[in-house]
């Protein structure tokens, strides 16, 4: 009581400023708690296999957003869809059907089936998120979604059910204070709650993007970083496999182990495929791809976020040997 | 008690020199390739990533520390600063061999930035006994010393390069690392033949080999390690993997970098080589 | 001990052109300098000055090769000149120890930096191109936390153009590059400023040129450079 008390009889800038202190405390608490409870931790990650699945990784490091994204691209790289740019804007451009039918040429995977068959008109990558197209492809990840939970990459329904209710309590945690001091406030009608408000809206986004339980084990995202490694050379070269941003999109060979087309350059032998799917569409930019990277970096949001730690480039330092 | 460990190492195949390039393509064949021979000097004084590039290799290969500039023939003695690297890397891998080069690099506060030969005397035995003690009381793991090539012939010459090594790895309990391209280049170029130094050898000693392609510079031959393996390094591979008790063959390309597939040849046939003089299943 | 002077000796002659040019012309003298013994010297004297000079030039080779990686547009913007001018710095002593190639390309940029002064490298801005460069290959070491590197001409624009194979207008400007990384290991950052015109000593203005360079003294010396068509 004593400490309601302490709240009630606060000034409002100094309650902002303690409430402020407090939030980011327990947002720091709980992103914390969220990956120290991961019992995964520690356990080494599974080898690099010799044949990655382009998908499963792309499905690991973002869900069925990134599974959509990917097919896109390699619809693109094959020459079945391309890339429409009415104007400068790039939520404005459009993905549209270059031929009527994928016909044999697609090798069969069903996920770019049904991708393709989605896009019956030019269509916004945002279009694509919102019109459901990525909730389309659910029957063919649950394999994939089965298989990382059982190798511990993906949180499993009981992490996941632990991780909320640390949530859930942090959260509520979190608001108490802030939602006693609204409720004072109102009760004595004073109207000087904007700033509270304000800090409540911003205090809980902050929490959902920091404090969320991650969808990927400390686990995979170790995995995730192998791969990472392992395609470093491949990614620092990817203009000989993607192209420039000058060309038109390179056309995708068929996905099989192949060597370089240039002799005297041993570029990794990677499906070229692969680069998206472990660095994310933040690998093309610069390369022939450039537009579909700035087309859907501001047309997919929402979907299955991936945990702090996966994703993005590999980095490198100012373009110096190494 | 080191040289008698030298006979209970294992059988590791054949591998390849780990080169950057190639990183992607290594994970795609790994079930062609049996170890990594890694350039020890690139993980001394590692980055962030450095240090997590060798975990993942460590993780998913046998790793073999090669060094280059330890300058185990060097008068002046060991670089205290590099043996305590050099040691803190064989320890983090622990391989069932780390190698080194049997000349010197250092000399007069001078880096020389290649391989030199020693002069073949009595006196340069005693500098690379002294100095091969000094690294076995830091690190453990056995040490394989490699022939190099040298383009100078020094006229102090007490013995011939063979004797030399030879009664180097005797007194040190170290074992050897025969290159056959350098074997092959130095009869050359200097005219020998190199039965007369396999003849030399004390053959149980020989544990690991390299080969490489060679390449003609201004008359002579030259380690660009810029060619495919040519017929008469395979012959003379043949000659000693049915002579001696190897252990691990690495392919060496450091320049002109094919794709993978034409080095996964070159490993393929030298397994099956191996594999045909019984070294290993 | 004999053999530690002989190594140091040997060590001298394959990476030092000049003591080299001495002893094979006169072994006695240069012997008895270094402290040797009768003997040593008959001894030394002995040697193939062909195989010591294939060996030196092997040395130098395999350096020449590795600072081209590191410096790559340098390399293209000298063309034959780079190995030249890298011969000539390894006759004024190299870098040594376990990253001699990347302590070679940075103080061959430190050294064109010092040539330049004296004597003409060609093209000019070259020189700045290559510590650029050498900046950037500074910056690779995880432990290095910035680096500031002041350039006479638009070294960005002079990168991009070679790097894709071409050699772009570029003006000389005061340019102003910071790269710095907050904490060791991590991705390096860069700034580049280029600060308004300046006007030279020369008094060479900035006059665009279409596909040109934009000097004025001594513009059609950079157009014949470039084979560009005169005006």
């Amino acid at each position: 009581m004593d400490i309601l008390r302490a709240i009630d009889n606060m000034h409002g800038p100094v309650f902002l400023l303690a409430y402020g202190a407090f939030v980011a405390a327990v947002i720091a608490i709980v992103a914390l708690a969220q990956r120290l409870r991961d019992p995964t931790r520690g356990l080494p990650p599974p080898l690099v296999p010799s044949s990655p699945d382009p998908y499963e990784i792309a499905f690991l490091r973002g869900g069925k957003n990134e599974v959509t994204r990917l097919a896109i691209f390699e619809l693109v790289g094959k020459g079945h869809l391309h890339v429409l740019a009415p104007g400068k804007e790039p939520k404005d451009w459009q993905v549209d059907r270059s031929s009527g039918s994928l016909g044999q040429s697609c090798d069969g995977t069903s996920i770019q089936r049904r991708v393709f068959g989605a896009v019956q008109k030019p269509t916004k990558a945002a279009e694509i998120f919102s019109g459901g197209v990525p909730d389309q492809l659910d029957e063919y990840l649950t394999p994939y979604d089965a298989r990382l939970k059982e190798e511990q990459l993906l949180a499993n329904a009981d992490m996941v059910a632990r991780g909320r209710r640390v949530y859930v309590g942090g959260l509520g945690l979190m608001a108490a204070p802030g939602l006693f001091k609204l409720a004072t406030a109102l009760a004595e009608h004073r109207g000087n709650i904007f700033f509270l408000v304000v800090m409540a809206v911003i205090a809980v986004s902050v929490y959902s993007g920091a404090a969320s339980p991650p969808r990927t084990t400390a686990r995979g995202r170790a995995y995730l970083r192998s791969l990472q490694l392992a395609y470093a050379s491949t990614e620092r070269s990817k203009e000989s496999s993607l192209g420039t941003r000058e060309s038109s999109p390179t056309r995708l060979p068929e996905p099989s182990i192949s060597g370089s087309s240039s002799p005297g350059l041993a570029v990794a032998a990677a499906p070229v495929v692969l680069l998206p799917a472990i660095f994310g569409f933040e690998v093309l930019e610069g390369t022939s791809f450039d537009p579909l990277k700035q087309m859907f970096s501001q047309g997919s949001r929402g979907g299955s976020g991936c945990g702090a730690g996966c994703g993005g480039g590999c980095g490198g330092c100012g373009g110096c040997g190494g | 008690m080191y040289g008698a460990s030298i006979g209970q190492l294992p059988a590791v195949g054949v591998g390849l020199g780990f080169r950057r390039p190639y990183l992607a393509d290594i994970f795609q064949h790994r079930e062609s390739i049996d170890f990594l021979e890694i350039i020890a000097d690139h993980y001394l004084e590692p980055s962030r990533k450095t240090e997590e590039e060798l975990g993942l290799l460590a993780q998913h290969f046998t790793l073999l520390p090669h060094g280059l500039n330890l300058s185990i023939g060097s008068a002046e003695g060991i670089d205290a600063g590099y043996l305590q690297k050099m040691a803190r890397l064989v320890r983090k891998i622990d391989p069932p061999w780390w190698s080194e080069h049997l000349g010197f690099t250092r000399a007069g506060g001078m880096h020389i930035g290649q391989f030199s030969p020693l002069p073949y005397t009595r006196e340069a035995i005693e500098v690379v006994c002294r100095n091969v003690d000094r690294v076995k009381r830091v690190i453990d793991a056995p040490l394989m010393l490699e022939n190099i090539t040298y383009m100078v012939s020094l006229p102090m010459a007490e013995m011939t390069e063979g004797d030399f090594l030879a009664e180097v790895v005797e007194r040190t309990g170290c074992g050897i690392l025969l290159d056959v391209t350098n074997l092959h280049i130095n009869a050359i170029n200097h005219r020998f033949g190199p039965q007369d130094y396999l003849g030399r050898l004390p053959l149980e000693r020989i544990v690991q080999l390299h080969f490489a392609g060679v390449e003609a510079q201004d008359g002579l031959l030259i380690d660009s390690h810029a060619q495919p393996t040519g017929p008469e390094i395979w012959d003379l591979l043949q000659t000693v993997l049915a002579r001696a008790p190897v252990r691990g063959m690495i392919l060496e390309r450091d320049e002109n970098l094919p794709p993978v597939e034409g080095l996964l040849d070159e490993l393929r046939r030298a397994r099956d080589m191996g594999r045909e003089a019984g070294r290993w299943q | 001990m004999a053999i530690e002077r002989t190594q140091a000796f040997l060590a001298c002659l394959y990476t030092d052109g000049y003591f080299r040019r001495c002893f094979f012309s006169d072994p006695q003298a240069v012997g008895k300098t270094f402290g040797m013994s009768e003997d040593e010297v008959r001894g030394l004297a002995d040697l193939s000055a062909r195989q010591v000079n294939f060996f030196a030039r092997s040395l130098q080779r395999k350096r020449l090769r590795a600072v081209q990686k590191l410096l790559p547009l340098t390399s293209v913007a000298l063309g034959e000149g780079f190995s030249r001018l890298f011969f000539q710095y390894l006759d004024n002593g190299a870098a040594g120890g376990i990253n001699k190639h990347y302590q070679d390309a940075i103080c061959f940029g430190t050294f064109l930096r010092q040539l330049a002064r004296t004597d003409e490298v060609d093209p000019d801005w070259s020189v700045d191109l290559a510590g650029y460069e050498a900046a950037e290959v500074e910056m690779s070491s995880p432990s290095r936390h910035w680096k500031f590197c002041r350039s006479r001409y638009t070294v960005d624009a002079l990168s991009e153009g070679l790097a894709s194979g071409t050699l772009p207008p570029h003006t000389r400007a005061l340019v102003l590059s910071l790269w710095w990384r907050l904490r060791s290991g991590e991705r390096v950052r860069r700034l580049s400023v280029a600060l308004p015109r300046v006007i030279g000593k020369t008094g060479v203005g900035d006059d665009p040129v279409e596909g040109g360079p934009v000097l004025g003294v001594g513009g059609a010396e950079i157009r014949r450079e470039l084979r560009l068509p005169s005006k």
